[in-house]
């Protein structure tokens, strides 16, 4: 143990005195909930990100069975260990569990515990989405894994290619659990992606600006961002998908004028910046890592923060990469190689960052740096064999075969399970407290890296020898034998090198030294907080004057008189409610205290209601129909009701203090929810490109297309008007809260509600007086796919107006129903954009074509 | 300088997202335009992309050019913080302003390169 001398947290020696009540007061505002009851109650983010931490790693584990397995069946040719059809469901299930039931949910997690604590904050803007997010995730996973229980597991491969898994094709229910289970599993991943973008632009400690950020809260940034826009193509394409295999639509089905490579587009849209998701993360742990244990700072933070970013973008411009194979055009796949290319410089511009930190540096070679070298090394050679995939030619010799498999998997496990592992032993002290073994570790480090590359490379040789992928067994004499022989040995030593870590990590809950504040001597903020960290994390929330407050700082105090004075009220307080900082998004200068809520049921309720109403999905039941309605409105309903604390926050801050205090943020632009709303909005706006960009792209391929325009485009009109109208009354109410008529207000958002209402009226009658028969028409399908979500959309508007007319009628005066219409009012702004799209995208198409 | 959230963000906004969205632009224009003219075998399609090309490749430059002459007005020392080597967040954003116009002007022309070499509807 190093760095064992500093005893007394950084945080703790900055924080002024406070009277006992006071601290007394803090301390039950920030207590957990015990017992069965208080684990469904708790919403803060480290309990639920415990949880969701040991979920994750399970679900890794479980997916390594997996992959045993199948190495078990491969190792010999012929073999009969598994029979096609279940070596079909685990290797779609290996694929599906650790892109989405492991990678993804665990990285998050992880933010999720660390992030307030490196920010300097308390808590994650939105404790109950955070708990929401979990729980969902938890069912989703458990859903899919029930599929084993009845004998029907998903096979159709974690990409779910068409026709193969169209209704035809894949008659059984297996696809469907993919399908549901997934949307569920992604649903959640976006709750949490929407927390990490809010509390890095609005939640960070006092002073950190922009340039101050540490390198890991970027990479989490940046990732937010790209799951909001990277994973709500792949939801709307799963339910196109479900829709289909129903038999309701057929947007896939050639036969109808479908178009199978939609899929693959809507797919790989998604699934490329996947990868990216999957790794910049990583960057961010590897960055932090390298930087504690080389003792100084990265080497060219700002571009290594601009690489990030690059990346992040570029990585929705490479997905066509994975369909090179498909006939597409050459100037087509040409777009997409120069991004495939031009991906290396921002990634070239990283590892030669850590690389140039390391020779700097004094490295100090715990096991933590192990993993980044072993990152670095395997990372950089998957890299090499990307770039040899993304030039066509070569994609065409090597496409669907094991040469793919070796390059994918020296990008996933060099590229983020390496990291993850560094991650791991690098925070694990912090968030046990209790030491990890480094003896075990470095043998856990070298074990894995031996075993990882003695599985993987032999895979380069049998794929450029011709073996393809997703095979279950392949005959003697090809020269794959002992190519395939020594990647299923390799295996097996690399899990034992994976069950090395967590014999380490039991020993270590047993066994280990207590973990000091800062073991490594680190430069974030979570090193100055006690390890395990109290569940306010801050009770003297830091003040940031540097990039590495811990090297760079004397204390972590307000130097300065007005900065003391601001932060005075948040000073081991509020005590009787959870109150917490929001800073300016771009110099990180003190603004407001947001009210933050302690306990609550509902998001466990609710997300027992998504499993119901997934389920009748599923088993198509009337009653789970209704169960799952009900205990959503109870959900929903709880959730939304007033909180008690909210008002005692109410009473003591004021929302527009005349005193040059900070006010309490309650409502419209200054509070987070109004900044979550955007990003739902965002959200939608995906779901509505993707909807458009579908329309077109199957109408790119007309056959079946009708030569005239559709009919009930009148309607259509009509509804469009009415989302106009709905969205100018929503702005008319919040303009009336300004002038303080709240008689005009309650009528407003009443008049909104109605319009609202009219507008999904008429948007089913545009779609029934046009006859539609989406069953057997791939336009039929497109357009009810483009109308069906302006009704998704207005419905989720009506319920918030409704919410907003509410508190409007019954108390127009407090700034929480305020708070309610400016959210209600942008997302009904947003649905009137939305008619409009739509009605002109059902208007140009069939006579342009 | 006082940060002024409601003119600094949305400039910061485009520094950070200019060239990008430049870039994501091209991509999809250029997309449409092949798909379009091997759909109807039009065939001015190398020289509209070759315009294409030319014209956003000139935007996203444009974009690093005024980051660079805001950097260049503010002056080195008077972007950090004495304290502080980093650049500070108005340092951060010029940067970003220059390197990713640079970073996606070259992607830009990559992706116009392939239809002076290779058959458009192959």
């Amino acid at each position: 143990v190093t760095g064992a001398d500093v005893t007394v947290p950084a945080a703790d020696r900055a924080a002024p005195p406070v009277s006992r009540e006071r601290r007394e007061g803090f301390e039950w505002a920030w207590s957990q909930p015990t017992g069965i009851i208080g684990a469904i109650r708790t919403i803060d983010n480290i309990p639920i990100a415990t949880k969701y931490m040991a979920t994750g790693f399970a679900f890794f584990l479980l997916g390594g069975l997996q992959a045993a397995l199948m190495r078990i069946q491969l190792g010999t040719p012929e073999n009969t260990f598994l029979d096609p059809e279940t070596y079909n469901q685990i290797f779609t299930m290996h694929g599906t569990t650790m892109m989405f039931l492991f990678v993804i949910p665990f990285i998050e997690a992880l933010a999720n515990y660390m992030l307030p604590l490196i920010l300097g904050t308390r808590d994650l803007p939105f404790p109950r989405l955070t708990a929401l997010s979990y729980w969902t995730y938890l069912f989703g996973g458990i859903f899919l894994y029930a599929s084993f229980l009845f004998g029907a597991a998903p096979d159709g491969g974690w990409f779910a290619y068409v026709p193969l898994n169209n209704r035809q094709y894949s008659p059984g229910i297996n696809m469907d659990f993919w399908d549901i289970g997934l949307s569920v599993a992604e649903v959640s991943a976006m709750g949490v992606a929407a927390e990490m973008i809010v509390a890095m632009l609005r939640m960070r400690a006092p002073g950190m600006s922009l340039d101050r950020m540490p390198l890991f809260a970027w990479a989490m940034l940046v990732t937010g961002v790209m799951v909001i826009f990277g994973f709500t193509p792949l939801i709307v394409g799963t339910v196109l998908l479900e829709l289909d295999r129903k038999g309701l639509t057929s947007f896939f089905v050639p036969d109808a004028g479908g178009e199978p490579l939609l899929w693959q587009h809507l797919f790989w849209v998604f699934g490329h910046p996947e990868v990216y998701i999957m790794f910049v993360p990583a960057v961010g742990i590897v960055s932090q890592v390298v930087q504690t244990f080389c003792g100084r700072p990265v080497v060219s933070h700002t571009l290594m923060v601009l690489a990030i970013i690059a990346t992040g973008f570029l990585s929705f411009g490479l997905w066509v990469h994975h369909m090179f194979a498909t006939g597409l055009s050459y100037t087509a796949m040409g777009f997409f190689t120069a991004a495939s290319l031009v991906i290396a410089i921002p990634n070239g511009i990283q590892v030669f960052s850590w690389i140039a930190t390391m020779w700097s540096g004094r490295p100090v070679w715990r096991t933590p740096l192990l993993f980044v070298v072993g990152f670095l090394v395997i990372f950089t050679i998957g890299g090499i064999t990307g770039v040899m995939v993304a030039a066509v030619p070569f994609d065409w010799q090597v496409h669907d075969t094991y040469f793919v498999v070796a390059h994918f998997h020296y990008v996933l496990i060099g590229g983020v399970v390496f990291p993850l592992f560094a991650g791991l032993y690098y925070w694990l002290p912090k968030i046990t407290g209790r030491m990890m073994s480094e003896r075990l570790g470095a043998w856990s480090f070298g074990v894995m890296f031996v075993g990882f590359n003695v599985a993987f490379f032999p895979m380069h040789i049998a794929g450029l020898l011709g073996m393809p992928r997703r095979v279950y067994t392949y005959p003697a004499g090809l020269g794959w034998e002992l190519p395939n022989l020594i990647s299923s040995l390799g295996a097996y030593v690399f899990a034992t090198g994976v069950l090395l870590t967590v014999v380490n990590f039991a020993r270590s809950l047993r066994r280990g030294a207590k973990a000091p504040p800062d073991p490594w001597r680190g430069d974030t903020l979570e090193w100055s907080v006690t390890s395990p960290p109290p569940n306010a994390q801050f009770a003297h929330l830091p003040v940031v004057r540097s990039r590495h407050p811990l090297w760079e700082q004397d204390s972590l105090a307000a130097t300065d008189a007005e900065t003391r004075r601001l932060m005075e009220p948040l000073e081991s307080a509020p005590t009787r409610w959870r109150g917490a900082l929001v800073v300016d998004a771009l110099d990180g200068s003190p603004k407001a205290i947001v009210h933050m809520p302690r306990r609550s049921p509902w998001p466990f309720i609710l997300s027992v209601a998504f499993v119901f109403l997934f389920a009748a999905a599923l088993a198509e039941r009337m009653w789970l129909v209704t169960t799952g309605l009900v205990l959503a409105a109870v959900g929903l309903g709880g959730w939304f009701w007033p909180l008690e604390t909210e008002r005692r926050a109410l009473e003591e801050i004021p929302t527009r203090p005349d005193d040059g205090r900070l006010p309490l943020a309650v409502g419209g632009p200054s509070a987070n929810g109004w900044w979550g709303t955007w990003v739902f909005v965002a959200v939608l706006a995906t779901a509505l490109a993707t909807t458009i960009a579908s329309f077109f792209y199957l109408a790119a391929t007309p056959t079946g297309w009708p030569d005239e325009r559709p009919a009930g485009l009148l309607e259509a009109a009509m509804a469009a008007g009415g989302a106009l109208m709905a969205g100018s009354s929503a702005w008319m109410a919040i303009q009336c809260i300004r002038m303080e008529r709240p008689l005009l207000q309650g009528v407003s958002v009443t008049l909104a509600v109605v319009f609202t209402a009219l507008s999904i009226w008429f948007g089913v009658d545009a779609w029934t007086a046009g006859g539609y028969r989406p069953a057997d028409s791939a336009y039929d399908s497109a357009v009810l796919s483009v109308i069906g979500f302006q009704w998704v959309s207005g419905a989720i508007v009506l319920v918030m107006l409704a919410v907003a007319a509410l508190w409007a009628w019954l108390r127009p005066r407090d700034p929480r129903g305020h708070g309610v219409l400016w959210n209600s009012a942008l997302v009904a702004g947003f649905a009137a954009v939305s008619w409009l799209v739509a009605l002109g995208t059902l208007w140009l198409t069939p006579g342009l074509w | 300088m006082t940060t002024d959230t409601r003119r600094d963000l949305p400039a910061a906004l485009a520094a950070f997202l200019g060239a990008p969205a430049v870039w994501a632009l091209h991509l999809f224009v250029s997309y449409a335009l092949v798909a379009l003219a091997c759909s109807t075998g039009w065939d001015g399609i190398r020289v509209a992309l070759a315009a294409v090309t030319i014209v956003f490749a000139a935007a996203a430059a444009w974009s690093g050019v005024l980051a660079w002459r805001a950097w260049r007005r503010a002056g080195a020392e008077g972007l950090a913080d004495a304290a502080d080597p980093a650049p500070g967040w108005r340092g951060l954003t010029m940067l970003a302003g220059i390197v990713l116009a640079a970073i996606f002007t070259l992607v830009i022309i990559f992706a116009g390169l392939p239809p002076l070499f290779v058959p458009v509807c192959g």
